[in-house]
């Protein structure tokens, strides 16, 4: 068990080196760095770049508003997701705004929502819109997965809410919730910053990404692209342990 | 508590028809009868899950206790945290594992996932829940199927020192002797 987890690192690990090998031999043979940095040329960017002014403020602007839109989603997605597991009247009434979320291009919403908020807004409720749909669909579907039969035990002895919360509605709901917040932190993460590209905010890594274009900085725009993957595999990395511990299923 | 004139189909077949019976403190009622009967339809209606189509209940003890047909253990839990899902405080974890012990189980048996223990000690794990459950009548649905000599003697004897009102569905003769109940067979239909 732990000799394959070890062979899979390695594995993955080499086909790394081996992308990495491969991007450095295309920027050597194209050898125009304003169309394709090499990975020395960004590791040389990012050694300087977190030196310049408003870096660490941009990244915490760009992360503060990504992750209000993201928690706000979150709570309420649970929330009404909840709600629409027990009562599928309240599903049905909903249905037309997820429907109208998952439909509609984000683009469309982006122009929708220039006009309705300030520029520095857009990336809290375009994170907001990818994040929703995802968790409530895996919260309602995660409660109606809870066997009737074990509802009627519980139900029958009496078990308080808040015990059958937390014993039998949540560790059933962990894999909904932990396949959700995997594929939608991330999803925040990129929706969020090309909001902010689009608005442009000040102070934010959309508009140094914006930046990097209108100075032809090719090794700036790889470089706040690596820090983007960096942010959004750190932030699911705590997101999912949090989640993990709060879903454990053991008596309280 | 009484049942009078309880009668209950399923898809045009009526499967209690016209049953009464009145249940005092401290009876031991063995249900008997063929599989399709209806005799865990009755405790259904008993723990209002399912309701009749005519006929009614009175006295209904607030507080019933059950071992189901299946387990209805919650398998992510472990077999202490289940009886504890029932509990709650009410009980010290010391009072529990010994209960345990009085059903041949181990406390590390006690600590293991639900799913971990075999087909005879998840039986006696849910019969453990419905007896540390303060209630005032007990419902077991062939609760000691599946358990062997020893280990059915031992859940039987903590069963009556346990519980007072029972009302058991079992097929096995033996079991009706160890709990000196009343026989009562719905294949005859008089009751």
């Amino acid at each position: 068990m732990i000799s394959t987890t070890v062979q899979n690192k390695t594995k993955n690990l080499i086909s790394f080196a081996a992308a990495v090998l491969v991007w450095q031999l295309a920027a050597s043979i194209l050898n125009e760095p304003l169309l394709l940095s090499s990975p020395i040329d960004v590791i040389k960017r990012m050694a300087t770049i977190w030196k310049e002014p408003y870096f660490f403020y941009s990244i915490y602007v760009s992360a503060k508003n990504i992750f209000i839109g993201f928690f706000t989603a979150l709570f309420l997605a649970v929330l009404l997701g909840a709600i629409s597991a027990r009562y599928r009247f309240f599903e049905t009434l909903l249905m037309p705004y997820l429907l109208s979320m998952k439909a509609v291009p984000v683009a469309s919403f982006v122009i929708l929502a220039l006009l309705w908020f300030k520029a520095e807004r857009l990336s809290i409720f375009i994170s907001f819109l990818i994040v929703f749909p995802v968790i409530y669909k895996n919260t309602v579907e995660g409660i109606r997965s809870v066997d009737i039969r074990l509802l009627q035990m519980a139900k029958l002895y009496n078990v308080p809410l808040k015990r059958k919360i937390k014993m039998l509605y949540l560790p059933k709901l962990r894999p909904y919730m932990v396949s959700a917040l995997s594929s939608s932190i991330g999803m925040s993460w990129k929706a969020g910053v090309a909001a902010e590209l689009i608005a442009r905010p000040d102070f934010t890594i959309g508009q140094r990404l914006y930046d990097s274009k209108v100075y032809l900085s090719t090794a700036d725009l790889f470089c706040y692209t690596l820090i983007i993957i960096l942010l959004g595999y750190l932030s699911e990395k705590i997101i999912l342990a949090i989640t993990q511990r709060l879903t454990e299923g053991k008596y309280i | 508590m009484k049942l009078i004139n309880i009668e209950k189909s399923f898809g045009g077949r009526k499967i209690i028809d016209n049953f009464s019976i009145e249940i005092n403190k401290g009876d031991v009622i063995c249900l008997t009868g063929a599989s399709g009967i209806g005799k865990t339809t009755l405790l259904n209606i008993i723990m209002g899950f399912v309701r009749p189509d005519s006929g009614k209940i009175i006295d209904i003890p607030e507080k019933i206790s059950c071992v189901f047909q299946e387990d209805r253990l919650i398998y992510g839990l472990s077999a202490i945290d289940n009886i504890r899902f029932v509990t709650g405080n009410n009980i010290c974890e010391e009072e529990i594992i010994s209960y345990f012990n009085m059903l041949n189980l181990t406390k590390k048996q006690a600590y293991q996932k639900a799913e971990k223990l075999s087909g005879g000690e998840k039986r006696r794990v849910a019969l453990m829940r419905a007896l540390l459950y303060p209630s005032e009548l007990l419902l077991l649905d062939e609760a000691f199927k599946g358990l062997d000599d020893e280990n059915k003697k031992a859940a039987i004897d903590l069963t009556l020192k346990k519980a007072h009102t029972i009302i058991a569905v079992t097929h096995e003769k033996d079991e009706i002797a160890m709990l000196s109940g009343w026989e009562l067979s719905l294949e005859s239909q008089v009751y």
